[in-house]
């Protein structure tokens, strides 16, 4: 029997979020044949975003997509918590890899505060129902830590705003419609001379060429820009406000992503626990450890939600979170490769081709969205209030 | 209990834990009536208590009275708490029972003492003795204040009361509360060493900088804020499961352990880095940094070491095929 669909008016006041999870748990277990990935193993990027368009499209069409998202730009409403608890259905099943189905999170957010109304109302419903992904230009090849040193320029001409530049880590670029940008447009101000743009990918003058990682997932891209000209309706907030949009993209990403990769964890710990001899001593001693790294990742990171949802949005208070999530992703991953006994290094069936992606992958989880050692900065002056002088 | 009501109750406690030590602590806290708080309210009661404790570094009976509640005893029979490394306090030797556990503050009023015993079949039974029964032992320890006693003995197992014969759920629930509330009184100690390091560094100075502005020492100072951030989200986050109606017994009991692993990890971690912060003047006695540092220590060998639990923990994991949630939005 078909289940009634999320937003139908019988049942679109949810009562509260363990109302919604019973009744999206209840559909996921009616749908688990369409939302089971198709292939064997970590899966490659091709593979992982198709299988991720039409996992989403499928939960845009029944609703789930469009909880907790306004309804100017398509969504139903309500508390982001619906968000928060979508995802980590989805990641804590291993339906849908945590990497892919964190950009909706990364980047909606901004564009439904920051764009223009008209341009958000026709943008995020697409990025929701998987027809269009996005992807984030901020890294340059000198401004990594440093993001406020970034180069690429944009020159204002009449109504259009001329970018020129190189960005570096854009993930997915390849495959993206849509990319936030973030552009000089002042010399010589430091963080308040930059402005964000929302650029469309198939504009003349972008160059995209994937990047080879260690991790051997060809996410990551280096993207040129030349020339790329974009209308100033595209302009995300302030002309000049471009560093606002950065510090909201990147509370954003310490939000309802860190609850659903907490679920991707506790998926791999799960199946670690199976795998495993039972009895071993040691493996149960490296799991125990794992797993309080993920309990404690969570335990925080609930109350961000929490706060979140109030509205309230954490500043430097977040590179805790993103210190504990780090931690607890390199803690899992490695732990696997202790337990699996030489299968990351020396298997080759689908288990050990996803733990050896997984694995290799956490290594940069200390490095990207800002450096363990940037985060520990940001504690020490913002949340410690250090005296500053030395480095 | 409402977000006022549970901001007084700290208020107060606070107040006398300041005040008050040991059996006087225990006095005081009894005329405020702790032990209806704790029946009441278990979750709000033990985190102001112990977390109380932890940042004054002062002990009173409280753990016993968690243990006893947990048991359900009267105040003048002590529960006795299994020396590290152990996880009973008796064991059946032919026709006698031997035990093996410590007080830690208990009530001076206390006549007998209750101890825990696996049984031949995996269960475990609850044993009670007159304190006649066995022989006492004050112990100094690391930190005096915990007010230590060793209790052992050898009791022919004919003269003896049992309480429970089966009372398998009841002491791990026993030791799952007293997780909970040490994982409390480690947050609060941790909480106290990182406020000292971190005066120390904005107060003491080297090179003609405050030791504040170098950054080795602002990393370890944030990690250590983490450490401290980590282990109280995951005291309140587990306590709400520990002390949950809802909850599972599978659940409770993982909540207990948990609570106190992720603290014992934390305590690690705080310790070393306030320390070396701290560095001379936190060597010494005069420097209040070494009560923290002993009662912290302390504390992270009861009811599991971060190995033991982690150990326990893990194979818990494996018996489930599942890591559990515990927490929901």
């Amino acid at each position: 029997m078909p289940s009634a669909k999320a937003g139908d008016k019988s049942t679109s006041r949810w009562s509260g979020t363990s109302d919604f999870r019973s009744a999206l748990v209840e559909w996921i277990g009616d749908h688990d044949g369409l939302l089971r990935p198709g292939y064997d193993g970590h899966g490659t990027t091709q593979q992982i975003l198709d299988h991720q368009r039409r996992v989403q499209r499928l939960l845009y069409d029944e609703n789930w997509m469009r909880w907790g998202w306004p309804e100017a730009v398509g969504g139903l409403g309500g508390t982001a918590l619906f968000r928060a608890v979508l995802g980590e259905e989805l990641t804590s099943r291993g339906l849908v890899h945590t990497a892919a189905f964190s950009m909706p999170e990364v980047l909606g957010p901004a564009v439904v505060h920051f764009a223009h109304t008209e341009v958000a109302k026709i943008a995020v419903p697409r990025m929701l129902r998987g027809d269009e992904l996005w992807c984030q230009g901020f890294s340059e090849p000198d401004a990594g830590s440093d993001l406020g040193s970034l180069k690429t320029r944009a020159v204002e001409h009449g109504d259009e705003w001329v970018i020129s530049g190189q960005k570096l880590w854009t993930s997915w670029a390849h495959h993206a419609s849509r990319c936030i940008v973030l552009a000089r447009t002042e010399e010589d101000r430091g963080s308040r001379g930059i402005t964000a743009f929302l650029v469309d990918m198939d504009t003349p003058g972008i160059q995209v060429r994937p990047l080879d990682t260690m991790a051997d997932v060809d996410e990551f891209c280096e993207t040129f820009f030349d020339e790329v000209h974009v209308p100033a309706a595209r302009i995300l907030g302030e002309r000049g406000g471009g560093w606002a949009v950065a510090q909201y993209i990147l509370a954003c990403e310490r939000g309802p992503i860190f609850w659903q990769r907490g679920g991707w964890l506790l998926h791999h710990l799960g199946e670690l626990s199976r795998l495993v001899e039972p009895g071993d001593d040691l493996a149960a001693q490296l799991l125990g450890e794992a797993y309080a790294d993920v309990i404690a990742l969570r335990s925080r990171s609930r109350t961000t939600q929490y706060d979140l949802a109030e509205g309230q949005r954490r500043g430097a208070e977040s590179s805790i979170d993103k210190i504990l999530i780090a931690t607890a992703d390199q803690s899992v991953f490695g732990v696997a490769r202790e337990v699996l006994g030489g299968m990351v290094e020396f298997g080759d069936t689908p288990v050990a081709d996803r733990y050896r992606k997984e694995w290799l992958y956490s290594r940069a989880a200390s490095i990207y969205g800002g450096t363990a050692e940037i985060q520990r900065d940001i504690v020490a002056a913002q949340v410690l209030n250090l005296p500053r002088v030395a480095r | 209990m409402n977000a006022d009501e549970i901001g007084l109750l700290d208020q107060t406690v606070s107040a006398l834990t300041q005040q008050h030590e040991g059996p006087e602590l225990t006095a005081a806290l009894d005329a405020f009536g702790w032990r209806e708080v704790l029946t009441d309210e278990p979750g709000a009661a033990i985190s102001a208590i112990f977390g109380n404790q932890g940042a004054s570094g002062t002990w009173s009976s409280a753990l016993h009275d968690v243990l006893g509640a947990a048991v359900g005893v009267e105040e003048t029979t002590a529960v006795l708490v299994p020396h590290p490394g152990k996880t009973a306090t008796c064991r059946l030797d032919g026709e006698y029972i031997t035990v093996e556990g410590l007080l830690l503050g208990a009530r001076t009023g206390s006549r007998q003492t209750l101890g825990a015993m696996p049984t031949e079949d995996g269960r475990t039974a609850l044993v009670r003795f007159e304190h006649a029964q066995t022989s006492f032992q004050p112990i100094k320890g690391l930190d005096p204040a915990i007010g230590t006693v060793m209790v052992s003995g050898s009791v022919d197992r004919a003269r003896l009361e049992f309480d429970d014969v089966d009372a398998t759920i009841t002491w791990k629930a026993a030791i799952s509360s007293g997780r909970y509330a040490l994982s409390h009184q480690l947050v609060g100690t941790l909480a106290a060493m990182h406020a000292l390091a971190l005066t120390h560094a904005v107060e003491r100075s080297q090179f003609g900088q405050q030791i504040g502005t170098f950054q080795a020492i602002r990393h370890r100072l944030a990690e250590s804020h983490v450490a401290v951030a980590a282990a109280r989200a995951t005291a309140v986050g587990m306590g709400e499961v520990a002390t949950g109606r809802d909850s599972s017994q599978d659940d409770r009991s993982l909540a207990g352990a948990m609570s106190k692993l992720v603290a014992g990890r934390s305590a690690a971690k705080v310790t070393a880095h306030c320390q070396q912060v701290l560095a001379g003047i936190g060597f010494t006695s005069q420097h209040p940094f070494h009560r923290f540092m002993k009662q912290a220590s302390s504390i992270d060998r009861l009811f599991g070491n971060p190995a033991e639990l982690s150990r326990e923990v893990g194979h818990q994991l494996m018996l489930r095929g599942e890591a559990p949630r515990l927490l929901d939005l």
